[in-house]
């Protein structure tokens, strides 16, 4: 599934939430009375599906879990503007990315580097307790992992979130050109590494 | 070829892998979740519980400060009643005294010659006299209040209505009030004068448990014409946002506000009055661009105030960067607390008439803006700005209005309520601009008696 390439999260602002369906119709009129246990259980509902995709903008579990923690303080922070249109677990995961992004950002200065000069800690693989999906999604991820963190997001956007490469330049305060060859750049790597776990397998 | 082939299908391998990575969190990531929303909701509460409690703190007040005037005044009066009567009849020195028993006590009163009537008694015409002098001075006040209590019960007759005001008790300790009572009763029609000359064992000694005036209550809402007048202030940078740009891209829309009114009849036609109204004034706010000053984000500047506002796909602004906000709309809240002096124009049976003009104290509860700022990709990313900087939390404005009062039964009226309201000092604090609200209410609301 790709996501829209519109990250619009609510168009209006709705005045009462009862057309909305599904299950999470309660829930979500309590969260946003602020019922604690209300809020606790969307949070259980979605924290593992969405640890998941901070995973994949993080370098490590712990910076994985410090973006789930500011993303869900915003779920909760501008539940009402959920304008029910969509999905909550798209919406939630948009805010998740959001928030990755905005993280990013915030270190840009410190972690843009090109690609001849790799963080040697990038380069180390996040380890995951078992248990959490199988093997080749782990390996799969520990790969992007290990790119650099403007490679990562360049390539998060576009195969994972499907952004075009205007809207990356966009979001990332880079050039169309830069983002198409970090782009490349990163498909080459992950190209590299596949086709090295692919060798490692058969032997 | 083959290397595109294996670039789509390696990204469909990680985009699979993306959907379906799944990974628990450490517990202590909803603890710091709570920690953080119990944070924000504690300040949340402890402003608005402050600005409850200032508002509290000063009707309780005004209503303490009424409630001594009026005691004191009432003593006053009584006193002024009691004290010029007894001279007044120990003047006299009447010839006589009888000496009325009833059960449990007794009481002297002054006795004239039996069997005359007032027109013949000399020494009842001088108290007539002299009480109708203490009426003019100090009776009449309060007298008048028992006429309007008596027309508020339009249903029943004055007479009776007056005597319900009246609790006709023989007391040996205010025989000279006893006489003032009736005597103005009987001036002004509404009980029969007790025959002076006819104080024997049977006449009555009367006294008045004045009843205050009672406070009427009015449960109103008005639907509120805003609008206001902007000043440039000097003082800050008017590089992107002056008056008119501001008064160009602002337009008030339905703004309301609800509240109780406590009116206090002082005098016939003069009431106090006061209240607690909430109000909600909401200005749409169209399409702008903001601008960067600082690092703390764009600048988004209304008439009431400015915030910073950073979208979430944003980073950190350099001075003079821009971004473009869609259509936003203002909420501003406010307490008003109204001091102000009513008087009677008009008033028969059923309608009554009071213009009354005072000032108010405006407490800031909150101040909300919606809106959107535009990602740069086409989409627009939702903005909520909770607390603005540069409102003052206190602002006063002069309030007139007009109480159009129709009588329902003994203790209901319903009452149209036009006003209109005039800031006297800015509602900013250290704005771009200095803005000055005004507005024309038109308020309906149901009045009861307390």
């Amino acid at each position: 599934m790709v996501y829209p390439t519109n990250l619009k999260l609510a168009v209006s602002m709705p005045q009462n939430y009862s057309y909305l369906h599904g299950p999470n119709e309660q829930l979500i009129q309590k969260c946003l009375k602020n019922d604690r246990a209300a809020q606790n259980a969307l949070y259980k509902l979605y924290c593992n599906k969405m640890l998941g995709v901070c995973m994949w903008y993080a370098k490590s579990r712990e910076e994985a879990e410090e973006i789930l923690q500011d993303g869900f303080i915003k779920v909760f922070k501008y539940l009402q503007s959920y304008s029910g249109k969509g999905s909550m677990e798209g919406w939630i995961r948009k805010i998740m990315v959001n928030t990755a992004l905005l993280k990013y950002k915030g270190k840009k200065n410190s972690n843009l580097r090109l690609v001849t000069e790799l963080d040697e800690d990038a380069m180390l693989p996040a380890k995951y307790a078992d248990g959490e999906s199988n093997l080749a999604e782990k390996q799969l991820l520990e790969l992007v992992q290990s790119l650099t963190p403007v490679y990562r997001m360049v390539f998060n956007l576009f195969v994972l979130e499907g952004f075009k490469h205007k809207e990356i330049a966009g979001l990332l305060g880079i050039t169309e050109g830069t983002s198409k060859s970090n782009l490349s750049d990163a498909r080459a790597i992950l190209q590299q590494k596949i086709i090295g776990l692919q060798k490692t397998a058969s032997i | 070829m083959p290397m595109n082939k294996n670039l789509n299908e390696n990204d469909e391998l990680f985009r699979n892998a993306y959907q379906q990575f799944e990974a628990e969190p450490g517990p202590d990531v909803w603890k710091n979740i709570q920690a953080e929303l119990n944070g924000v909701e504690t300040v949340y509460y402890k402003r608005k519980l402050k600005r409850i409690k200032q508002a509290s703190v000063i009707i309780i007040a005004l209503l303490a400060g009424l409630n001594i005037y009026q005691h004191y005044y009432n003593r006053q009066a009584k006193h002024a009643i009691s004290g010029k009567i007894i001279d007044n009849v120990k003047t006299l020195k009447p010839t006589t005294s009888q000496t009325v028993k009833s059960p449990g006590y007794e009481t002297k009163t002054p006795v004239a010659n039996a069997g005359n009537t007032n027109e013949n008694n000399p020494v009842a015409e001088q108290v007539k006299k002299n009480l109708a002098e203490v009426r003019e001075q100090h009776i009449e006040p309060v007298q008048n209040s028992f006429v309007m209590a008596a027309q508020a019960r339009a249903q029943v007759p004055m007479q009776a209505a007056l005597r319900n005001r009246l609790t006709l008790l023989t007391e040996k300790t205010a025989p000279p009030l006893s006489y003032a009572s009736n005597f103005l009763a009987g001036q002004q029609g509404l009980l029969q004068p007790l025959p002076m000359g006819g104080l024997g064992k049977n006449a009555p000694q009367v006294t008045v448990r004045t009843h205050n005036n009672p406070w009427l209550l009015t449960m109103y809402a008005s639907t509120d014409f805003m609008n206001y007048n902007l000043d440039d202030d000097d003082d800050d940078n008017r590089r992107h946002d002056g008056k008119d740009e501001i008064r160009g891209r602002e337009h008030h829309e339905f703004s309301f506000s609800a509240g109780i009114l406590l009116k206090k009849q002082i005098n016939k036609n003069i009431s106090f009055k006061t209240g607690l109204i909430y109000s909600n004034n909401a200005i749409g706010i169209r399409p702008q661009t903001l601008y960067s000053d600082n690092t703390l984000g764009y600048k988004y500047v209304t008439s009431s105030g400015y915030s910073y506002v950073k979208p979430i796909f944003g980073g950190v602004p350099a001075r003079g960067d821009s971004i473009n906000s869609n259509m936003g709309q203002h909420h501003l809240q406010y307490a008003i607390i109204p001091a102000m002096i009513g008087y009677t124009v008009f008033a028969n049976r059923y309608l009554s008439v009071t213009p009354g003009a005072g000032v108010a104290a405006n407490i800031l509860l909150s101040t909300k803006i919606r809106t959107e700022i535009e990602s740069g990709y086409g989409g627009g990313e939702p903005v909520l700005i909770s607390k603005l900087q540069g409102v003052r939390a206190v602002y006063f404005s002069m309030q007139t209005n007009v109480e159009l009062q129709y009588k329902l039964g003994k203790s209901t009226s319903i009452t149209l309520l036009p006003s209109f309201m005039y800031a006297i000092n800015s509602i900013n604090n250290n704005n771009v601009v200095k803005t000055y609200p005004y507005s024309f209410g038109l308020g309906f609301g149901i009045t009861r008696r307390l």
